[in-house]
């Protein structure tokens, strides 16, 4: 109901009045008391308090002052704003380590029965009995978001902290929990949290150890997160359990589990997959039989992002070729999907760490013993390439071999692991004669005649261009390549280098005037140049 | 058509599927029925209720939001106002305020909530006196709360 007072003489008295919901507290009193009226003589102070109210809630979302928290500021305005603002105990209802633990008990007291709101990214000893004392009032509890770092000075001990913490909250809405690797042990919280009602939407542990058995299944939860650095079995449930356990989850946005797939390897009973038809992101951190086992089980709309990190080698190139096909399997949308996954984006780390990815997921991997760029099935498709701290050296036939011919590559970005010349003289070198003949049918450009033949970007990180005199090849090498490019109707449009090791603006203006067709060169004027004697150069070499 | 009359007399027809965005309005008329009377609106300035049909009028036909929203519920509304919206609202602070007014005494939800919006946006990022200079608020305090005041400055600087 709108409150109808009609002039500024009857504000005060529907000020008063109209404060139905809640106590006027002793605080409020205070603008009774009040003789300097001036304030609301006008229409600002003509805004019903609900109104006033509703306008600090909304500024409590977005408000941020180094100073204070937004509750302070409104309350130190003037009398009324005072009084609206002590009446309106939501408005305090959120408590954080940035507020200090002495404004942290004014808001609890201040926001007396409104439900609760505690987030604690770096708790240290000061906070302990205040974040204590906050969540002991287990029935306003509405989110909890935890975050004990282990790094304070200040030691703050979490489970003293949750000594009054039950799992039985009835309006706990989120509960995010996250700890330190070392302590990942221990079970914690202590307490059934299966006691929470099903008001729960958020559940996000990190390294809390809990056992499934612990967790609250029901339907309204919408983002689950369960993740385990260290594996511990007694967290992994049968595959059947765990399916049927899923089927209860109708409403998750958000799966993300390390350390809790089922344990039974790739099971081979008959099983109707369980469909989660809301998931809008899927992560997957655990060893590969276990990840495969889960894809097998589930089905997924087709916008859904996935992202696998398999935590052991992958022994073949064969093994991950089934996990493409599973993964395409667990799409709903798969039986309208091509027969194969193509991969969009491929990094090559060091350690034989891979990571590919296409629209939809996202692998991260180790691979033993194998050259898994000539192994990886599905590159075809591939439009980035990435190669970063890798431990093989590309020789130019490795690259025109293994890349070379695909269509759709259009950027590479390289490191100083990269043999700079053997790269760009893969890029410059040109088609065998009976290829040549048919670059219709392998590149986009009829004119084709080089490798690479949809390369338009380059991106050089971290690139030593080495001592003078190399650096001098390099950058005539480069440009040459360019040229050759152009010439072949097959131009690299896009040059960026960045923290580039030995080179420089003079280069950078070499490669600038060579007025190379519809190229962009970038560069982020990174001069760092080797201190040792035989690597500075002196300003003659850098004259062409 | 419903009739209107504002505070200061002037009379408005206005089709009933454009004011009954107004639940002020839209109970009057299922509890009193069809009527020639015009529906007094004492709390509203005719410049007021033209900017007000204005809004009533670009939102024709679109649904109405749920009534059973409660205020202390809107933690997890953002700043974020509809282009047209901020057009709107792009007005003295005057009128402003009578907006947000005539939008509470008319029970005009979403008129509402986006002034309500604007305002706290004005507010963004001020400390009290940039938001006492802002609304052109005199500092009232008694002696006894401004020694409160520094001391919750004091406790915030100690953090």
């Amino acid at each position: 109901m709108p409150v109808t007072e009609s002039s500024s003489e009857s504000t005060i008295t529907a000020l008063l009045s109209s404060q139905r919901v809640l106590p006027v507290s002793s605080e409020t009193q205070l603008l009774a008391n009040s003789t300097q009226s001036y304030n609301i003589e006008d229409y600002r102070g003509r805004l019903p308090p609900e109104v006033l109210s509703n306008i600090f809630l909304v500024l409590k979302q977005e408000h941020a002052h180094k100073q204070l928290p937004v509750c302070f500021i409104l309350s130190h305005v003037c009398q009324q704003w005072r009084a609206i603002a002590m009446d309106c105990s939501s408005l305090w209802s959120d408590l954080s380590d940035s507020d200090g633990p002495k404004l942290s008990e004014l808001k609890l007291s201040r926001s007396r029965n409104a439900p609760l709101s505690i987030q604690y990214l770096q708790p240290n000893g000061e906070n302990e009995k205040i974040l204590q004392l906050a969540l002991s009032q287990v029935s306003r509890l509405r989110d909890i978001d935890i975050y004990d770092s282990c790094r304070s000075n200040n030691a703050f001990d979490l489970v003293a902290a949750f000594s009054g913490f039950t799992g039985n909250a009835p309006l706990l809405r989120s509960l995010r929990i996250e700890r330190e690797t070392m302590k990942a042990e221990d079970q914690f919280p202590d307490v059934d949290l299966k006691d929470i009602p099903p008001s729960l939407q958020i559940l996000e542990l990190r390294n809390c150890n809990i056992p499934w058995t612990y967790i609250p299944i029901s339907p309204s939860l919408e983002y689950l997160q369960l993740c385990n650095e260290h594996s511990n079995e007694i967290n992994r449930l049968p595959t059947q359990v765990f399916a049927k356990l899923l089927k209860c989850l109708p409403r998750l946005v958000s799966l993300d589990l390390c350390g809790y797939l089922p344990a039974d390897g790739i099971s081979t009973f008959a099983h109707t997959p369980v469909t989660l038809p809301r998931l809008s992101t899927l992560k997957l951190k655990d060893p590969i039989n276990h990840i495969r086992s889960f894809l097998r089980h589930i089905q997924v709309p087709h916008t859904t992002d996935v992202d696998v990190y398999i935590r052991d080698e992958i022994q073949d190139a064969a093994t991950l070729n089934l996990v493409l096909t599973e993964l395409k399997g667990m799409d709903m949308a798969s039986s309208e999907l091509p027969a194969m996954v193509p991969i969009f984006k491929l990094d090559l780390g060091n350690d034989d760490h891979i990571a590919i990815a296409n629209a939809k997921f996202k692998i991260e991997m180790w691979f033993s013993e194998v050259k898994p760029s000539s192994e990886i099935p599905y590159v075809w498709a591939l439009e980035e390439l990435r190669i970063w701290e890798y431990g093989y050296q590309l020789s130019r036939s490795t690259w025109t071999q293994l890349f070379g011919h695909l269509l759709k590559l259009k950027t590479i970005n390289v490191d100083q692991t990269t043999d700079l010349q053997a790269f760009f003289e893969s890029l410059a070198t040109q088609l065998p004669q009976e290829a040549a003949q048919d670059a219709p049918a392998i590149a986009p450009n009829p004119r084709s005649r080089l490798y690479f033949p949809a390369l338009s970007a380059i991106h050089l990180e971290w690139v030593d261009f080495g001592r003078a005199d190399e650096r001098e090849a390099d950058v005539l090498r480069v440009i040459d390549t360019l040229e050759k490019r152009s010439l072949h109707a097959q131009p690299i449009k896009k040059l960026r280098l960045e923290s580039c090791r030995n080179f420089k603006w003079s280069h950078f203006e070499r490669l600038k005037d060579a007025k190379i067709p519809g190229l962009t060169i970038s560069w982020d004027e990174c001069e760092e140049l080797d201190s040792e004697s035989e690597y500075e150069d002196d300003d003659e070499a850098d004259h062409y | 058509m419903v009739l209107l009359l504002t505070s200061d007399n002037e009379m408005f027809s206005v089709a009933e599927d454009v004011i009954k965005r107004s639940a002020y309005i839209k109970n009057m008329l299922e509890d009193v029925g069809e009527s020639d009377l015009p529906i007094p609106l004492p709390n509203v300035e005719s410049n007021v209720l033209v900017k007000i049909l204005e809004y009533c009028e670009h939102y024709r036909g679109e649904p109405l939001p749920a009534s059973d929203v409660d205020p202390a519920e809107i933690g997890d509304r953002s700043l974020d106002i509809a282009d047209w919206d901020q057009k709107y609202m792009a007005v003295d602070q005057e009128m402003l305020f009578e907006i947000i007014l005539a939008a509470n005494y008319l029970d005009i939800k979403s008129l509402l909530d986006v002034g309500c919006k604007t305002v706290a946006k004005m507010m963004k990022g001020k400390s009290s006196e940039e938001i006492r200079t802002l609304f052109n608020i005199a500092n009232d305090f008694t002696p006894e709360e401004e020694a409160q005041i520094r001391k919750e400055n004091a406790w915030a600087e100690c953090r």
